[in-house]
């Protein structure tokens, strides 16, 4: 499964009510790429902050799913996000990370991410369910059950290694992406 | 319940003129707090700010989330002021370092705004030697980021505000707090 093919299965599975907050980088792009949404609130930095953002908004807002859609670079650089979300505990937010085990928006360096049990990180931490997979069916299957009771849950989906997509840049700008996102109903 | 307070609007955050005698109880502070709007605080406690983080302590998560490093705080400040919430973020000024990338490419350039509440270390701190570089710098280095500040003096007769400056634009303000303001 390759950055693409696991984007589409994610888009595939959300529905009208959930929120996305999306990791800065090449992945953001893509995602906005296939499917633009005033749901979806798309970093373009603060690298490693996704999660302690999503973690933010699920407190609050229980009443919505809540995916934070992460990279392995940028987790692995604000890891005490998976300790906020492992107190914090909110039943309402997935983590899912694409790990491609590198920085492929800068050109392709290693992270190092495939020596380290990412999902064990996170188990530890204090999510409700943790796994790690690498089909789209196993994806699908996972984000079919997840509930606004389930979580905090944890997904680690390898993908393949490559140079980032050249998906264009996101038509609006920062401060129209969080007017977007605020106003977003239902 | 969510707020309908929206700070993006308001210039003026703590009522003025909250008069009082010498240091400021933490409860009092929290009450004037909550009456302006906050409703969620995070951070990373200070020896400053201990009187206030024991309060806070005794709230639920959805109003009081600590947080392990100060950058990871302004992450969930933001969060949770897209969830609906108004809040406060407290730090020492060393965290000001790891939290000022995520106000830099979050918080100003999203227009998300959060007050902090900074505890300048260093002034009053002779021999300290950690604080001694961030507490000299602390305020050229809100300056330089275009972070409007006040410091809230001990013995001071109101809670100071610190006003945006000439832009509209949200994001942090800051009140740089000195030692033995609260109690």
């Amino acid at each position: 499964m390759n950055r693409a093919g696991a984007l589409q299965v994610i888009a595939s599975a959300l529905g009208e009510t959930d929120r996305v907050i999306v990791a800065n980088g090449a992945m953001g792009r893509e995602f906005f790429a296939e499917k633009s949404n005033p749901r979806h609130l798309i970093l373009v930095g603060s690298m490693g902050l996704a999660a302690s953002v999503g973690v933010g908004y699920a407190i609050q807002r229980r009443d919505h799913r809540v995916l934070v859609l992460d990279g392995d670079g940028n987790l692995m650089m604000g890891l005490g996000g998976l300790l906020l979300a492992g107190t914090a505990c909110p039943a309402n937010l997935l983590h899912l990370v694409l790990d491609n085990r590198q920085y492929a928006t800068t050109g392709g360096q290693p992270t190092g991410s495939q020596k380290v049990d990412l999902a064990a990180m996170a188990r530890a931490a204090g999510y409700a369910g943790a796994v790690s997979l690498d089909s789209p069916r196993r994806l699908l299957e996972e984000l079919d059950q997840w509930t606004t009771e389930s979580g905090p849950g944890f997904i680690r989906v390898v993908i393949e290694a490559g140079p980032a997509a050249d998906a264009p840049r996101i038509p609006f700008t920062p401060p129209e992406m969080t007017a977007r996102f605020r106003g977003a109903k239902p | 319940m969510l707020s309908t307070f929206d700070f993006s609007l308001s210039p003026v955050i703590l009522r003025p003129h909250i008069r009082y005698n010498g240091a400021m109880k933490a409860d009092t502070f929290l009450e004037n707090l909550t009456e302006a709007g906050f409703d969620f605080f995070t951070g990373v406690p200070c020896s400053y700010l201990a009187p206030l983080v024991a309060e806070l302590n005794r709230r639920p998560a959805e109003f009081h989330l600590p947080a392990p490093r100060e950058d990871l705080a302004a992450g969930l400040a933001a969060g949770a002021w897209l969830g609906g919430r108004q809040p406060l973020v407290y730090m020492q000024n060393s965290g000001l370092g790891y939290s000022l990338e995520a106000f830099a490419s979050l918080h100003m350039i999203y227009r998300i705004p959060v007050m902090l509440l900074v505890s300048w270390r260093g002034p009053a701190d002779p021999g300290w030697e950690e604080h001694r570089v961030m507490g000299d710098h602390t305020r050229e280095l809100l300056d330089t980021f275009g972070i409007p500040w006040v410091v809230w003096k001990a013995g001071a007769p109101e809670i100071p505000i610190p006003l945006r400056g000439d832009d509209e634009a949200p994001g942090p303000r800051v009140i740089l707090v000195e030692k033995g303001v609260l109690a």
